[in-house]
């Protein structure tokens, strides 16, 4: 699971001083949020040309909602996915059997390509689009729930640079591309959603070469990690759980009277969709500190830890290592969240009065004001997850995130009849509870993990074999 | 008691009926002649695959064998997770006590795992409890060792011993245990669920058995040997403590048994017996023979020492051209040892030694001059008595109960043979010679092992003794 990580940690070794330390989080945060800024910035040329080319805000808002539902949607229905996906390929990795790597990515993204027809089909079907904008805009969310499979598989095997290629090159390409389209007369919906779809497109060409290359090609059922879900579908919840909470406040508002419609059927909501947009960005700092600290430090006392169990460590050997480990990830918890508490402060004044100036009202100001600090928390708790997920604590990480999901938009809903310049105190309150929980069990794991590591080994290993070992073995595999 | 048939149960470990030997011939001997008794044998096999392959044709008066297999503790299948049953502080005490295997509490374990379906061996082994015994003695007890190789090894030492806990109570009227260990545990339980009278019968000593194994074993690491042998003796020990009468085949073994911990007011000493009647119609010896012929009756396996035999053999073989060796008995039991001893008689070319496979003991008696035991460890053996009774004079390891065959318990009858020292070929060849080359001493010695066996060592004294005794506790 550690990921990009390790092969930054080269970086911090070698250098010393300030200007290092510097260049070196610079190239972490490019290669970690690089695909998202890359991705961001694509959408605002596209955006751009629209209104160099004068068309109607209509117009530009279909844009930007279509991005953004495609974006949205696919997210949901891969993200549920990924948890589950990395724990297969390390596993894969783990016990020797790369080559049924590529069959399980076929598998996935069959299965994500069928769920991502019918419910793209089903958007664009009440909207009024024109036939071929319907069929360019199924297309492109197949190609954007594709690419985040894939990103997925490139960074369990930490090729973090070809994924920043990779939007670089779908970035540019649809740029120049928007902007010959545009320019020989093709109409300009038409013009930027194919350009983007192209983009992407080749974003999906270059990956797909990354993989084949670094993993054999492989023969076999592609549905053989079904039978993998018998043991792991507790991620399929912990992941879905994950992204609903994380836009289920969204739909909440997109839901209620502060609602905005457009293509007559489908709704966002700017009061509140904007605000978040921006404060979800302001957590970047904690997530690059989370992969190049705490992962990288915590790792090695987590390994540290095993290590000691398996190579004959004494009693007192494994209670040392225990409290290091413990000690090692508390410290830098702490660290991780201050430093994202004050970046939250800045953010929510300096920045907050720079969002001000470029337009954002005074609503939408309170709500961002608030949301960069329960994204905060919404970090914080992500980090507690996926170190539970170090431990295998399926349990810890599936209540944990149940209890995100459904009390994020729980409390947004209760929420609805507060000023709306307060509605992100329902996001705020819902993340910094779960944060708090997953903190808990996360303590309360550690303090106990020996019963945990040592009372749940069967006396016996025997393979989990249930529905979805069956299913798998109907499909012919296994 | 008279006229009323009593339930016996016998319990025996690693032998009746699935292995033939000294021990299973005499539960054998135990079952056919107390017709008017009726038994259970419940029986801790080591492997399931030889369920209902008996050796033995079962006496009508068995009413029932119950089968229990060791290798069948270790692959009971189990999906379920470590379950956490509430339990009292005096439970957790004793639990304690068992991991440390120090002072055991023994009737709160039995309370706490005998017929108690919500709470199975497997449950306390995957449950908090356990670790927290575990935790105990990693902190005090063996602080320098790998904590994972104190948590497996405990738990693979447990599961056999739990398990035969947690089996379902037998009805009997007395319960008898043909030694210590697993078999000792189940009839300590099964005395104290039931209260009703217990006796063990030892025929080696099972501690000092373990022990020897332990020691020379590869599987056992070196630091947990200590570990299995108090485990085997504390098992010895409640067996001890919980019966009513401990019996012994010969005095010395008695005398171990008290060392070990037994009640020395609750020991006795029940020799073997044999039937004369069955021996009666062996020729005697003859004065003048041309061939000197050695037999030695015997399973070839390695605690049997053929190999001390064959060099002992072939010494005197430079004396005696005219000395016949055969080896009587099984040769299948440990394939590779037989080879081994095939190669020794190869690489030191002498010459007429034969394995003769299992033959009829008695028909064969009368073509022997003299019956040789080389074992390294003995109880009291059948073959000794059986010579004895067909007036043959022996050669034997001073092992077990031999001596007190040979040269008797100071009842005055003088000595029916040789004993020697343990692996030592030239004395053992020594001894053959001397009566090899005087057979009027053959003869003389004969005469005194049959008058011994018919005092002291018959069937009948045997089966009466054990009469007296079950009606004594019954």
């Amino acid at each position: 699971m550690a990921g990009v990580g390790f092969e930054l940690k080269k970086l911090f070794r070698k250098n010393d001083g300030y200007v290092n330390l510097f260049k070196s989080y610079t190239i972490s945060a490019i290669v970690i949020e690089g695909p998202m800024f890359l991705c961001i910035l694509m959408m605002m040329v596209l955006r751009e040309m629209l209104v160099w080319q004068n068309t109607t805000i209509a117009l530009q808002e279909s844009f930007l909602i279509i991005i953004t539902y495609t974006m949205t949607f696919s997210m949901i229905i891969s993200n549920s996915f990924m948890m589950f996906q990395s724990r297969y390929i390390s596993d894969c990795i783990y016990s020797k059997e790369v080559d049924k790597i590529i069959p399980s990515f076929y598998g996935i993204s069959c299965i994500l390509l069928i769920l991502g027809a019918i419910l793209s089909g089903a958007l664009v079907s009440i909207t009024p689009l024109t036939p071929i904008i319907k069929l360019i805009s199924m297309t492109q969310f197949q190609l954007v729930t594709l690419s985040w499979v894939l990103i997925n598989y490139l960074s369990c095997i930490k090729l973090y640079k070809d994924v920043v290629q990779g939007f670089l090159v779908a970035a540019v390409s649809s740029i120049t591309l928007g902007y010959i389209f545009l320019s020989v007369g093709i109409e300009p919906l038409l013009s930027v959603l194919l350009s983007w779809t192209i983009g992407y497109a080749l974003l999906v060409i270059s990956f797909l070469n990354v993989l084949f290359k670094y993993f054999p090609q492989g023969n076999g059922n592609i549905f053989a990690f079904v039978g993998a879900l018998d043991k792991y579908k507790t991620l399929l919840y912990i992941g879905f759980f994950m992204v609903f909470g994380l836009y289920g406040h969204n739909f909440v508002l997109w839901a209620s009277q502060y609602h905005t419609p457009v293509l007559d059927v489908l709704r966002y909501c700017m009061l509140y969709d904007i605000p978040s947009f921006y404060a979800v960005l302001s957590i970047s700092p904690m997530v690059i500190m989370f992969t190049v600290s705490l992962e990288v430090n915590f790792y090695e006392q987590y390994r540290n830890y095993f290590q000691t169990i398996l190579q004959g460590g004494r009693y007192e050997d494994i209670q040392n290592a225990r409290n290091e480990m413990a000690r090692v990830l508390y410290r830098e918890l702490a660290y991780m969240f201050e430093m994202q508490l004050l970046v939250a402060i800045l953010c929510a004044t300096l920045l907050g009065n720079v969002l001000e100036y470029v337009g954002l009202d005074y609503s939408s100001l309170g709500i961002f004001r608030v949301l960069c600090f329960g994204y905060a928390f919404y970090g914080l708790m992500r980090c507690s997850i996926i170190v539970q997920l170090y431990f295998d604590d399926r349990r810890g990480a599936l209540w944990t995130t149940a209890f995100f999901a459904i009390s994020s938009v729980f409390v947004t809903a209760v929420n609805l009849y507060i000023p709306i310049e307060y509605m992100g105190f329902g996001f705020a309150i819902s993340a910094a509870v779960s944060a708090t929980l997953g903190l808990m069990r996360l303590y309360w794991y550690i303090k106990n993990i020996a019963y945990q590591i040592f009372c749940k080994q069967p006396i016996f290993v025997e393979n989990e074999k249930g529905f979805f070992t069956r299913i798998s073995q109907k499909l012919g595999g296994m | 008691m008279g006229g009323i048939v009593v339930r016996i149960c016998l319990i025996a470990e690693g032998c009746y009926p699935y292995v033939a030997g000294g021990v299973s011939s005499w539960i054998q001997m135990l079952l056919e002649g107390m017709s008017e008794h009726e038994f259970i044998i419940y029986t801790i096999g080591a492997e399931s695959k030889m369920r209902g392959k008996y050796k033995y044709k079962i006496p009508s008066n068995v009413i029932k064998i119950e089968e229990h297999f060791l290798d069948e503790f270790y692959s009971v299948s189990t999906n379920k997770k470590g379950k956490n049953v509430r339990i009292s502080q005096k439970e957790q005490e004793a639990l304690k006590s068992l991991v440390s295997g120090a002072d055991i509490h023994w009737d709160v374990l039995f309370d706490l795992f005998s017929g108690n379906p919500n709470w199975t061996p497997i449950d306390f082994l995957m449950s908090n409890h356990y670790l927290d015994a575990i935790n105990v003695v990693a902190r005090e007890k063996y602080t320098q060792i790998s904590f994972l190789d104190i948590f497996w090894t405990i738990r693979s030492m447990l599961l056999p011993l739990l398990s035969i806990i947690s089996s379902d109570i037998v009805e009997a009227d007395i319960y008898h245990s043909v030694s210590t260990g697993y078999a000792g545990v189940i009839g300590s339980l099964l005395k104290y669920k039931t209260g009703k009278p217990f006796i063990v019968t030892e025929h080696g000593i099972y501690t000092r058995e373990r022990e020897e194994e332990i020691l020379k074993a590869k599987w056992v690491d070196v630091y947990f040997k200590q570990l299995w042998i108090d485990f085997f003796s504390s098992m010895s020990l409640l067996a001890y403590s919980k019966a009513d009468i401990v019996t012994a085949l010969f005095s010395h073994a008695r005398v171990l048994q008290n060392e070990l911990g037994a009640d020395y007011k609750k020991c006795r000493v029940i020799p073997n017996g044999i039937s004369m009647e069955k021996y009666k119609n062996v020729p005697a010896l003859d004065v003048k023979r041309d061939e000197f012929v050695i037999g030695a009756i015997v399973r070839v396996v390695p605690i049997k020492d053929i190999k001390t035999l064959i060099y002992s053999f072939d010494m005197v073989k430079s004396e005696m051209p005219n000395a016949v060796l055969y080896i009587i008995g099984p040769t299948d039991e440990s394939e590779e040892y037989y080879l081994e001893c095939q190669e020794l008689i190869e690489n030191l070319g002498v010459k007429d030694i034969h394995f003769t496979g299992r033959i009829n003991v008695a028909e064969w008696m009368g073509k022997l001059d003299v019956v040789v035991l080389s074992s390294i460890s003995e109880g009291q053996p059948f073959v000794l008595l059986e010579a004895m009774a067909s007036k043959r004079p022996v050669v034997s390891t001073d092992v077990g109960s031999c001596r007190e065959l040979i040269e008797g318990d100071n009842d005055n009858l003088g000595d029916c043979g040789y004993v020697v020292p343990v692996m030592n070929p030239s004395a053992m060849a020594r001894a053959l010679v001397r009566l090899g080359k005087d057979r009027n001493k053959m003869i003389e010695l004969g005469e005194i092992g049959a008058k011994r066996v018919k005092c002291y060592y018959t069937i009948e004294k045997f089966l009466e003794t054990y009469k007296e005794l079950y009606k004594e506790v019954g």
